[in-house]
């Protein structure tokens, strides 16, 4: 068989972040009763009218912004004409002639894959199909939505996964969206054709619908480019249809040609105002954006840290603003980095609610400062940071309660240090002798002996007096 | 205008014709549309005026308003509702496909 | 009328609750042979009670206690909403339309709700699914549309006022067809929240009443800005601004496209009287050409068409409205929704609509309509810098029996030719009595003004009603209709 490119377009859809729905004020929610976020607007009742949510065009810019998009000072919102039980006016309303956002893309593995648009629109409704009938829920009709649409750029389903990845991301770090495929507040459509190995002729596209979770992006773009090579290759033609992925068997399966009599009859919404957006409009929303992923990224390297390490923190905004507020707090980069993949991931990873910390950076830097200064071991930092965490308590109030900061007993040490130097008389005789090495023996031996009861230096001090007075 | 238009527009529309009304509707239209196409001889300008636009300050602002009682927007569907549970609060239609 | 209504109640010389029944006295005895009402109120006694109290506790605003008649295209969450089509048949909305809680909130009485073409789609009330309206004026003929219960029912005195709405003429046709006066608004100056949408772009909510001077009391109660309303500007208008001296020195246009060879004798004979009168009050009366005029009915048709078409595909029977015994797959099911719940004409401009706008046909008529629409705002645009106010008659004819309303749809939607350029260009329009014809129909005469200018236009109506002598409907003095 020939060798066959994979040619991928993307198109996402990512809902806003906002308090209310695009064109109406109920609010803007996932997992409640059915219907019970609604209002005349969104379920289509005669008379409603859809009036534009400030912040929803706020984010949108945002989104543009930090995909470097050029961002349009007139835009239109249109008429997307249909009729689908989920379409509440039988319309959605979105943009086509006049987007938000034109152009701009994202650097994945050294590749630019460049972006058509971004524009906002409205979602639809969600079917519950059961045996007696279909029940419609308009809770999520009108919540804002912005379609991210690439151009056909992707060469392969790993470098289609990373992008979403990156663009996941970006998103999360824009406060445009919280990107959770699984509650489908992030979705993914893919176009997929193959042309062969070499050439530049495009083939026919298909468009897979119905990925859901993140790991069936590269399993369902790789089984539809197998599935459009092998047709090719017998001789057939790949049909331009609409293709749906069914998890359980990894393939793709033609939907039903429903769509024919789509013509969608798009036309300016006369009930939205076209909309005009200043230079300084853009640059107040630029100016409110928190520091990109990228930008990070440079900085961190700057830093000197590796660039797995700068993934791993970047990989979650959370990690990376509270590794900023260590850095912050006087903490060496190199350090709180190893602090934060070490003792905070290893929480976090753990943890069910990946929602927040509740460990703050404050306590945390207080903890790796006791430790600089040997008022507790790293280990009781390990323990303090986990009780923290689990727990939901202060470094104070954890380090009293499990006891770890190391309180000196005197006593305890010069006992220590007499049992030592009575033990091993044929060491001491080395030392006497100027033997500077076997100190570090008896250090060893008093620390053993101790089990973290005192620090290094005291130890140290007490054997030295002791050893010199012996 | 064709038949095949007529069919075409009248599922485009989601309305169902029966055959005598299809006629029907497609000899209007060809009385409407003669009157429609009396247009295409008159320039038009790209540069018309479009009425209105917004500034960004002037839009909605992100505040929630309490929703309507989901009972009193089901209230006036006509769905089937015996299959249902009591206190649910869908609108059904029986099938898609 | 209203202000001599205000006074008696406001001196105690009658009551809410008597008027109120006064009025629904009438409406029993009348409107059996007129079927102006859709519906009347069952609580409006109550109501007038409610009323009542706020008179005598001093704090009646201008039409608390006032008996009004609202449109059937207006939602009220307390009576049905119909827009007198089969597909809401029983539908009560939810909520209330701005304009209705506007007028509620100031203690006026809501009588009940006035018959329409369905829809708002027609110009004579005969598309109905509720029955045929019949003018007050009597001879079987029509009362206009699409607002013709609003324009009878002032006519017959079944109501102090009425709201009606106005796509392309759908509240002056009627007044003029009735002998009343109906108000236009400026596009943007009344919120369009819970009027049932039938060209977004063009339609407005406006007043039926005996004179302007009523029409601007109750313009005042329901325009001014709305959140729920992204079009409507936040404009307000004030009943105080209307002033019949502002005729004088007034330069006033005839427009001669719309007084051409299509415009039955008697009318343009009517209006050039009126321009006279207008002369002797001291404005300047001159001749104006706007050439694209003759082609507004086109391209008011497939504008208003186009989304009519969009805006009326959410009558799928799904959340509401009328849902077919035969229940199949969704596309089937909707699809003999829409067609047992629609009639023809609703039909005929969905189908229009949807063809505009296919891909295709899109630029050759929905776009090129919306240009064109444009180039009529520039003449407008351009006359308004010499004139103040642009004058016509509101219809080339006066109303004419049922049976013969034109079966030829755009023979029909011809005689839409001097309303609908207004619509297009949003601007404010009045149209309010200055004869009758031969055989006793009034006619109307049309007054347009520049953008937020409702003041001005009503300043002139009122001037000129102010010596005008109405003659009554015969019905209304034990004649037959």
């Amino acid at each position: 068989m020939r060798k066959y490119t994979t040619v991928i377009g993307l198109e996402i859809h990512a809902e806003l972040l906002t308090e209310t729905k695009i064109f109406c004020a109920c609010k803007n929610t996932f997992g409640d009763a059915e219907n019970s976020s609604c209002c005349p607007v969104c379920i289509g009742l005669p008379g409603a009218l859809p009036v534009i949510n400030h912040r929803a065009v706020e984010l949108t810019v945002a989104a543009g912004l930090s995909f470097g998009c050029e961002i349009s000072r007139y835009t239109v919102w249109d008429r997307k004409n249909y009729f689908y039980p989920d379409l509440a006016k039988a319309y959605q309303i979105s943009q086509l002639y006049a987007p938000l956002c034109i152009g701009g893309g994202v650097t994945v593995g050294g590749r630019f894959i460049r972006l058509n648009r971004i524009h906002l629109e409205e979602d639809a409704g969600k079917l519950i199909h059961s045996r007696g009938g279909v029940k419609i829920d308009y809770n999520r009709a009108g919540v804002p939505l912005i379609e991210i649409v690439t151009e056909p750029d992707l060469r392969s389903a790993e470098e289609a996964t990373e992008f979403v990845e990156r663009v996941r991301r970006t998103l999360v770090y824009a406060g445009v969206s919280d990107g959770k495929m699984e509650q489908g507040s992030l979705r993914v459509d893919a176009n997929v054709s193959v042309m062969p190995e070499g050439t530049d002729v495009y083939g026919t596209r298909t468009e897979i619908k119905n990925i859901n979770s993140f790991r069936f992006i590269k399993s369902a773009i790789e089984f539809e480019a197998a599935r459009q090579s092998e047709l090719i290759e017998s001789g057939g033609r790949v049909v331009q249809e609409t293709r749906r992925y069914d998890e359980a068997s990894g393939e793709t399966f033609s939907m039903r040609s429903k769509e024919d009599a789509h013509d969608y009859r798009y036309f300016p919404d006369p009930d939205i105002l076209p909309l005009i957006i200043t230079d300084a409009d853009v640059e107040k929303i630029a100016s409110g954006l928190d520091e990109s992923p990228e930008k990070r990224l440079n900085r961190y390297a700057g830093y000197g840290i590796s660039a797995i390490d700068c993934e791993t923190v970047l990989a979650n905004k959370i990690i990376a603003d509270f590794f900023d507020a260590v850095v912050a707090g006087g903490i060496e980069p190199t350090e709180a980095v190893n602090a934060v993949k070490g003792e905070l991931m290893r929480c976090f990873n753990a943890a069910e609610n990946k929602d927040g910390l509740p460990v703050s950076a404050e306590d945390f830097i207080k903890g790796l400062k006791l430790v600089a200064e040997q008022k507790i071991s790293r280990n009781g930092f390990k323990e303090s940071v986990n009780h923290m965490f689990f727990e939901r308590k202060s470094l104070d109030a954890v380090l009293e309660e499990y006891k770890l900061v190391i309180k000196e007993d005197r006593g305890l040490i010069d006992g220590a240090v007499a049992a030592v130097i009575a033990e091993n008389p044929k060491a001491l005789r080395q030392y006497k002798d100027g033997d500077q090495k076997v100190f570090g023996y008896f250090v060893g031996q008093c620390a053993r002996l101790l089990k973290g009861a005192a620090q290094m230096s005291t130890i140290q001090a007490v054997l030295k007096e002791a050893l010199d007075k012996a | 205008m064709t038949d095949i238009d007529i069919k075409w527009l009248a599922r485009l529309s989601r309305i169902k014709f029966s055959d005598e009304e299809l006629k029907r509707m497609q000899g209007d239209m060809v009385s409407i549309m003669e009157l429609m196409d009396s247009l295409k001889s008159l320039p038009a300008p790209d540069d018309a005026d479009f009425g209105n636009a917004a500034a960004l300050k002037e839009l909605r602002a992100d505040e929630v308003r309490e929703s309507y009682p989901p009972e009193l927007l089901v209230s006036q569907s006509a769905g089937r509702k015996t299959e249902f549970g009591e206190g649910e609060n869908f609108f059904t239609i029986p099938k898609i496909y | 009328m209203i202000k001599e209504l205000r006074k008696k109640l406001d001196a105690r010389k009658i009551s809410a609750e008597e008027l109120t029944a006064e009025y629904l006295k009438r409406i029993a005895g009348l409107d059996k042979s007129l079927n102006s009402y859709v519906s009347v109120n069952p609580n409006a006694a109550l109501a007038a009670k409610e009323s009542q109290k706020r008179i005598d506790a001093g704090k009646a605003g201008m039409l608390t206690g006032i008996p009004v008649a609202l449109k059937d295209i207006l939602c009220t969450y307390d009576m049905p909403t119909t827009c007198s089509s089969k597909m809401l048949e029983g539908y009560t909305p939810p909520y209330d339309a701005t304009v209705v809680k506007r007028l509620r909130e100031d203690g006026a009485v809501f009588l009940g709700k006035l018959n329409m073409d369905e829809f708002a789609m027609g110009a004579s009330t005969k598309t109905s699914y509720f029955g045929k309206t019949y003018n007050p004026y009597g001879k079987g003929c029509v009362p206009g549309g699409s607002s013709g219960g609003s324009g009878a029912a002032v006519a017959a005195e079944l109501c102090a006022a009425s709201l009606g709405s106005d796509t392309g003429g759908s509240i002056r046709q009627p007044a003029a067809f009735c002998g009343v006066t109906g108000h236009r608004p400026t596009y943007g100056l009344v919120s369009r929240f819970g009027g049932v949408a039938f060209a977004s772009s063009l339609d407005q909510i406006g007043p039926l009443a005996e004179s302007a001077e009523d029409c601007a009391l109750v313009l005042q109660t329901i325009a001014g800005g709305d959140i729920n309303d992204q079009t409507c500007a936040g404009k307000s208008f004030s009943a105080a601004d209307v002033d019949e001296k502002r005729v004088k020195g007034m330069k006033i246009g005839v427009i001669t496209e719309l007084m051409g060879a299509d415009v039955d004798e008697e009318v343009a004979a009517a209006v050039e009287l009126a321009v006279k009168k207008f002369e002797a009050l001291g404005a300047k009366v001159r001749r104006v050409s706007l050439p694209m005029l003759k082609h507004a009915v086109p391209v008011y048709y497939l504008i208003s068409s186009a989304e009519a078409s969009s805006n009326l595909s959410r009558f799928d029977g799904v959340r509401y409205g009328h849902r077919s015994a035969n229940e199949g797959v969704f596309e089937e099911m909707i699809s003999q929704n829409r067609a047992e719940g629609f009639g023809w004409e609703v039909k005929r401009r969905i189908m229009l609509g949807s063809y505009a706008l296919c891909s295709g046909y899109y630029d050759d008529y929905y776009k090129r309509a919306v240009k064109l629409c444009g180039v009529i705002r520039a003449q407008y645009a351009e006359a308004f810098k010499d004139n103040d106010l642009l004058v016509s008659p509101t219809a080339p004819t006066t109303a004419y029996p049922y049976d013969e309303v034109p079966s030829n749809p755009a023979q029909m939607y011809l005689a839409d030719i001097c309303t609908v350029s207004a619509a297009l260009a949003g601007l404010p329009s009045v149209s309010t009595p200055c004869g009758y014809s031969a055989a006793g129909m009034p006619i109307g005469l049309m007054l347009t003004g520049r953008r937020f200018d409702d003041a001005g236009v009503l300043s002139a109506a009122a001037a000129y009603e102010r010596d005008f002598k109405c003659i009554p409907p015969a019905l209304l003095n034990g004649g037959g209709l």
